[in-house]
């Protein structure tokens, strides 16, 4: 018994080496997103380590395994525990963060959300990657371009309580419901949950169920990249278009294959990179993230935080970029 | 001596030395963020909504069962508060009938598990997990509802300190030595949602270990054929207890509603898995008749100081979850190990006296 014991402690001190400790009177800024092992995520972790290097503060980061609000909210908690002095978080669940977050600004730590906002009782500043209606507009075009402006189009989205993946919905919904696109109809709309194999199963679904289905619009990494395997696995490439949001470096193949022959995305290092700079410019007291104030964000020059519309703070990084066969090879290696 | 042995020998000593043991080495590693205070304050998310749960889970493990649906349950428990009070209902309506809804779907897979006995409760738990999570979706859809009363949001936060005491030390304690002091914030630390909790052990402590309805639950586990000849009806107790392991997980489903502030479909997604590993850390065998309320508190106890010290450290959740399932593995075999051992001992003993006895002179 107590051999198995000390052998337990023993690994335990072994895996202990590997931490580091934060020193004193650095800048800690915990980073949440929404889980891990997402390569989306781990780019954006990759633009904040960036700031990180050239601000000098301290990042950790963690995500659920399960894309899970409760997930969140334990990072969460244990982040305040460890007494970090922002946190930058892309939420599962609008609603299901603002109370512990309300609780980590009672205690002085700066909320900054990006990439998934939180609502707006629950953070300081809303970093959004480009403008929502302008992601849905450009992917309704594009699909509509591929599949000539005729027949029948469905979306893979995420979880279907995912809120920017719905937004981006409505507005595509929106700019459907233009003239020129009289001639699509959007059939149905499902769910992957951002899991590989679900969005597979969702996409096989949409083949089988609807035999007239011309394109495909997965407005999220997971699903895009699972759609595609699909549509390659069933051998009608060049018969379902699809387009959306995805990894360069995931869909570089499909789109070198032909399956998918564009596909946008903006740059999630910039995001993370940005966010990084709000949140730091916040600890320090350089800017309160009210409306109409700038901050110089590095690289990415002057930032200005606008009003959304509601009154609430939030700043753009940029447009979302077309990834087509012609440039794919200069990104498939950046992410 | 065989008492003293019995006393010895009993499961808790290891879970306790197991607490200490992680506690003081992650108190090692982060001594700033890992102190005894903090981690009181972390029981609320690592101990109390799972806490009800494993009580549930224990009950049915203890009937030689198990019960998956719990998760869903307490998810379908905590949307119908939301939409009680969302439709306008008074907030103790709301809790009451996601109270309601919790005994209901505990009562509905007590009466199929006895009502099929030749399906094994797992598959039915199975079924009745993806129905309640299926309800729960066309319920909600892909909204999630919120907007609770404040007093709920700061249930899931709250410490005895926020809650109950002056802002600043009253006089009779600043006055007082030091010890009384320390155990002034000591108790001021606790947060209002563990006290609830702890509420509950007592009974179930004294109804399991102390009552003859309680050792009635153990002998049917035990030998459901010799129970029900010495005429426990055990298809009656069956239902109550699903039941009852119904209405504890609604609990559960509540206060973590109390923390998240909102509930959407997949709330508690997960949480069965979480409850019954607790349980079974805890002393419960899957076989039924085996188990303890005080393993349950003891095993929650190492469950927070472990996941505890590993998110904050390591920042990683599959780490966490990992190390997790490696330490229910380990315990859970360490029984089997610690015997396997004595026998190879006795078996190279017998062989050495053999040996001795067989040499020639």
């Amino acid at each position: 018994m107590r051999k198995v014991l000390s052998l337990v402690l023993a690994l335990m001190l072994a895996l202990g080496c590997f931490s580091a400790m934060a020193e004193a009177d650095q800048i800690v800024i915990g980073v949440v997103y929404k889980q891990t092992g997402n390569p989306f995520f781990e780019a954006a972790v990759r633009g904040f380590e960036e700031a990180a290097g050239e601000l000098g503060f301290k990042i950790i980061h963690n995500g659920p395994a399960d894309s899970s609000n409760e997930g969140q909210i334990q990072i969460i908690e244990g982040f305040i525990q460890s007494e970090v002095d922002a946190i930058a978080v892309s939420a599962n669940d609008a609603a299901g963060l603002v109370n512990v977050l309300k609780k980590a600004m009672e205690k002085g730590i700066k909320v900054v959300s990006w990439d998934s906002a939180v609502l707006p009782e629950g953070r300081n500043l809303n970093i959004d990657p480009s403008v929502a209606a302008n992601i849905g507009r450009v992917q309704v075009e594009e699909i509509a371009k591929q599949i000539g402006y005729e027949g029948q189009i469905a979306i893979l989205s995420a979880g279907a309580t995912m809120d920017n993946q719905n937004t981006w919905i409505e507005y595509m919904k929106q700019e459907l419901a233009k003239e020129e696109y009289a001639k699509i109809e959007l059939v149905t709309i499902v769910y992957g949950d951002d899991l590989t194999d679900k969005s597979y199963q969702e996409m096989q679904g949409l083949i089988d169920t609807y035999p007239e289905l011309k394109g495909v619009i997965s407005p999220t990494t997971v699903g895009i990249a699972a759609a595609a395997t699909c549509i390659q696995d069933n051998d009608l490439t060049g018969v379902i278009k699809l387009t959306g949001l995805g990894l360069p470096s995931e869909m570089a193949e499909y789109i070198t294959a032909g399956v998918c022959e564009g596909m946008y995305l903006w740059n999630p290092i910039d995001l993370g990179y940005c966010a990084a700079y709000a949140s730091v410019g916040m600890v320090k007291g350089e800017i309160a993230g009210a409306i109409g104030e700038t901050f110089e964000a590095g690289r990415l020059g002057t930032v200005e935080i606008y009003d959304d519309g509601n009154g609430n703070p939030f700043t753009i990084v940029g447009d979302p970029y077309n990834f087509t066969a012609e440039n794919i090879d200069e990104w498939k290696n950046v992410y | 001596m065989k008492t003293l042995k019995k006393i010895l020998f009993r499961w808790e000593w290891l879970l306790m030395l197991l607490t200490v043991a992680v506690f003081i080495f992650f108190n090692d590693l982060d001594p700033k963020a890992y102190t005894l205070p903090k981690l009181m304050g972390q029981t609320r998310v690592y101990m109390v909504d799972v806490g009800f749960m494993a009580l549930g889970a224990l009950l049915i493990l203890l009937l030689g069962d198990i019960d998956i649906s719990v998760a869903s349950t307490a998810g379908l428990a905590a949307t119908v508060m939301g939409i009680t009070y969302r439709a306008g209902a008074p907030f103790a309506v709301a809790l009451l009938a996601a109270v309601a809804v919790g005994a209901i779907c505990g009562m509905i897979n007590g009466l199929l598990v006895t009502g099929f006995k030749e399906l094994f409760p797992m598959i039915i738990t199975l079924s009745t997990q993806t129905i309640y999570r299926g309800i729960n979706y066309i319920i909600l859809k892909d909204k999630s509802v919120g907007g609770f009363p404040d007093w709920f949001g700061n249930l899931g936060y709250d410490t005895v300190r926020d809650a109950w005491f002056a802002d600043s030390l009253p006089g009779w304690v600043s006055g007082s030595p030091e010890w009384i002091q320390w155990i002034y914030n000591f108790v001021g630390d606790i947060p209002v949602m563990l006290l609830c909790l702890l509420a509950v052990f007592p009974f179930f402590y004294v109804w399991l270990h102390r009552t003859p309805s309680g050792r009635r639950i153990f002998a049917t586990g035990e030998n459901i054929v010799t129970a029900r000849y010495s005429g426990i009806r055990t298809d009656r107790m069956k239902i109550f207890l699903f039941t009852l392991n119904g209405i504890l997980a609604a609990v559960g489903g509540i206060f973590l509603a109390a923390r998240t502030g909102a509930v959407k479909y997949t709330h508690a997604n997960g949480y069965e898995m979480q409850a019954i590993a607790v349980a079974v850390l805890g002393g419960a065998s899957t076989a039924g008749g085996k188990g303890s309320v005080i393993g349950i508190l003891l095993s929650l106890i190492l469950m927070t100081c472990l996941k505890n010290g590993l998110n904050i450290v390591y920042n990683d959740s599959f780490i966490m979850n990992l190390s997790v399932g490696a330490l229910l593995i380990l315990v859970v075999l360490l029984p089997n190990i610690a015997r396997f051992i004595s026998d190879y001992w006795r078996v190279l003993k017998r062989k050495k006296e053999a040996a001795v006895k067989a040499s020639p002179k």
